[in-house]
Formats: C-alpha cells, structure tokens, sequence
C-alpha cells in the first residue's frame, strides 16, 4: 500500500488502484512546513525588522559621532586653554582627528548608511581657507588675518577647533526622526512576533521561528547590502539598498525553507 | 544671469548645535519676509523675472548647500539642496556659462551646473537628479542639478 498525491488530493493505492474512498485533501502544513503566504509574511516582518536595524544602528553611530567630535573639540580647546598646546596646533589637530573619527564612524555605519556617506568625495577648506573665512567671520571681511593681533588669532584657531566640534544642525535633526521610526519599527516588528508566538500551538517552536526569522532578516540585510556595495561600490546608496532588501528577504524565507530554528 | 550684488540675506536665527540657521532674504535693501534655510550667504544671480540664491548652513566640515529660485518679489518658487553626511564642502568658483547655465564647485571632485527651465519641468518625488541632491516632495522644478564629480 502505497500513497499517492493527485493534484490537491491525497489518495491510497491498493493492488494498483486507487482505494475508493481514501482520497482526502492533504493535511494543512503545521509547524514543520509554513505556507507560502507565511513565509512571505515572516520576510515582510523580517524586512520591517531589517529597516528598523538599519535606521536605529545609524542613529546611534551618528550620534556617536557627534559625541565623539564634541569631546575631542573640548578636550582640545582644554589644552589651548592650559597652555599645553598652541591654538594653531589645537586647530591643526582638530582637523586631523575629525577626519579619523569620521573614518572610524563610517566602518561602524550599515553598508546603506556607509553608501549614503561616500557617494562624492569631501570638497572641504583647507586650514587656510577655514582661517581666512573665520576672520571675515569674526572681524568683518575688510581685516585680513595678518593684521589680527596675537590674542585675536586665537580667537580665530579658537573658533576653527570649536567648529570641528559641530556636526550639521539638519543632519542631526534628521538622525532624530531616523532614530524614532527605526525604533518604533523594531517595536512593531517585536509586538507582531509577541502576538505570534502568544497565539501559536507550539510557544517554543513558533518563539524560536520568530526569534531565527528576524535575525536572519536583519543579518541579511547587512550582508546583503554590503555585497551590493562589492559589485556596485561603496557610493551606491540605490544599489546597496536594493541589495539590504533582498537580502534580508532572502535570509527570512530561507530561514523558512530550510527550517532552520 | 548675472551676478546679483543686489541680493543679501539677514541672519534671523543664528546656527546652534541642534538648530538650523535661517536667513531672511533681502532684496535691494529691502527685506522681503521670505525665510530661508541657511546662515552664510555665498551668493545671488540675477535670472529672468527672479533670482537665484546660494546659502550655506555654516558647518565646513559638513556643509550643506541650499539654492533657492525666487522671483523679483523674493516668493519661492523652487529650492535644492546639495550636501552629504560626515563630508567636507565649500562652495566657491561659481561662473555663469550662458543665459540659462551657470557652473560652481562644491562636493566631489568636479563642477556643478545649475540649467534653469524656462517653462519649469516635471520630477520625480525622491529621486534625486543627481547624487546627494535633496528636494522637498514635490512633482516640478524650475531648476536642474548635475554633476561631473567622479563616484568614490
């Protein structure tokens, strides 16, 4: 005796033939094989996780700069202040520091925030540039730098480590709201997972789907955003995008398909 | 276009850590009311019936570039920004290459042209004409941005 699948029937086969009356509709897939709608629910739930982690690990990375960039500005206007430096050596270092700290921020941001900082290369002001616009700044444009006195010099190397201090007010305003929705899309991802697990038949095992699902979608999506990086290049923010996407679907639904918790 | 010694902002909010700075917009003398984002004036270019409006927020580490087209009144008709996170920029060498096109440095390694459209033009709501140009959500412009900066 042997089973046989028609198409949308499960039937017995007895010397050959089918057994009248053994035909029924297949069991519905339990735990052990998810339906096509539930596979593609979990990669839309994984995908809300995936831009939630995106969007809050940038924030904090963003923030991190800003924090860090402020503490080297005090601690180099301390040093200028207690005569452990010059003022044109603390404007010096500020620029040098600030560029290592954005370079160590930008290896900590995802590959789409990564993307998003490199698409051009910097255009900045060269140390001399920076001095001759805070001079007109602070004493009007008719007065040169060489005509400054010696404390009033400080006072433009002074506002130079002082802006080095200082990230962009619109950034920052934008990390906020950044830092909100990834949040709150993390929340709803987790409450759609709670109420998941609250509900299923078996707590553990749909607890352990839920748990393997979405972090599999948000390490898809770095993965997956940065091998689009490698095959589009770094400053590719529609590309590497596109590839954190499919990625965090990919590894979702694979999560599904392979059974994989 | 030419450029416009008749345009100048006014400081109304002055740039803080958390605060963008905004400039009023003055035209001849006369303040005309209309806010604009940015706390550095760079520039002003007289086009047909308008003006064109080049405002910087402050921060050359990170700077942002606001181009505003306004007309003889000083009302807004459109704006860009230009501007990516974590980036050096400073504006400068801005020349006016023929009636509707002018050309200035900025971010990247080449120039920006600005074109103005005459009879305005349709766009694309969140996709950028070129990269790490912004505008507010929106289906025309009066204005387009390019770039011949090399990619990173």
């Amino acid at each position: 005796m042997a089973n046989y699948q028609t198409p949308g029937m499960l039937c017995t086969m007895r010397g050959g033939r089918f057994a009248l009356g053994t035909c029924q509709a297949p069991p519905a897939p339990g735990p052990s094989g998810p339906t096509r709608l539930e596979t593609a629910l979990d990669a839309l739930k994984a995908e809300v996780a995936n831009a939630g982690a995106h969007l809050a690990l940038d924030a904090q990375t963003r923030k991190a700069y800003i924090r860090l960039t402020a503490e080297m500005s005090a601690e180099l206007r301390q040093a200028a202040q207690s005569g452990a430096m010059t003022w044109e050596q603390a404007a010096n270092e500020a620029q040098v520091v600030r560029n290592a700290i954005m370079e160590q921020m930008r290896a900590r941001t995802t590959p789409v925030g990564r993307s998003l900082a490199e698409q051009m290369k910097a255009e900045g002001k060269s140390l001399t540039e920076l001095v001759k616009d805070k001079t007109a700044k602070l004493f009007g444009k008719a007065r040169s730098f060489e005509d400054l006195s010696a404390a009033e010099r400080d006072s433009v190397f002074a506002e130079i480590v002082a802006s080095a201090g200082r990230g962009r007010p619109s950034v920052n305003a934008s990390v906020r709201v950044m830092s909100r929705a990834g949040r709150g899309l993390l929340v709803f991802s987790l409450a759609v997972s709670v109420y998941t697990v609250a509900t299923a038949n078996d707590k553990v095992d749909a607890a352990k789907h839920e748990g393997a699902a979405t972090l599999a979608g948000i390490g898809g999506g770095i993965a997956g955003g940065a091998a689009a990086g490698l095959v589009c290049g770094p400053g590719a923010p529609v590309c590497v995008t596109i590839g954190a996407f499919v990625g965090g679907a990919m590894a979702a639904m694979g999560v599904d398909y392979f059974h994989l918790w | 276009m030419r450029l416009a010694p008749e345009v100048s902002t006014r400081l109304k909010v002055p740039l803080g850590d958390d605060v963008v700075p905004v400039s009023e917009l003055v035209l001849a003398g006369r303040p005309t009311g209309t806010e604009l984002q940015g706390g550095t004036f760079e520039a002003g270019v007289a086009v047909p019936d308008g003006f064109l409006v080049f405002l910087t927020e402050g921060v050359p580490e990170e700077e942002r570039l606001s181009i505003y087209l306004v007309d003889d009144a000083g009302r807004l008709l459109d704006r860009a920004n230009i501007g990516q996170w974590t980036t050096a920029a400073a504006f400068s060498d801005l020349q006016i290459e023929s009636a509707d096109t002018l050309r200035f440095r900025f971010l990247g390694d080449g120039h920006w042209r600005l074109r103005l459209l005459p009879g305005g033009g349709l766009r694309l709501p969140l996709v950028p004409e070129a990269p790490c140009v912004t505008r507010p959500f929106g289906f025309t412009r009066r204005f387009v941005l390019s770039t011949d900066s090399s990619r990173r």
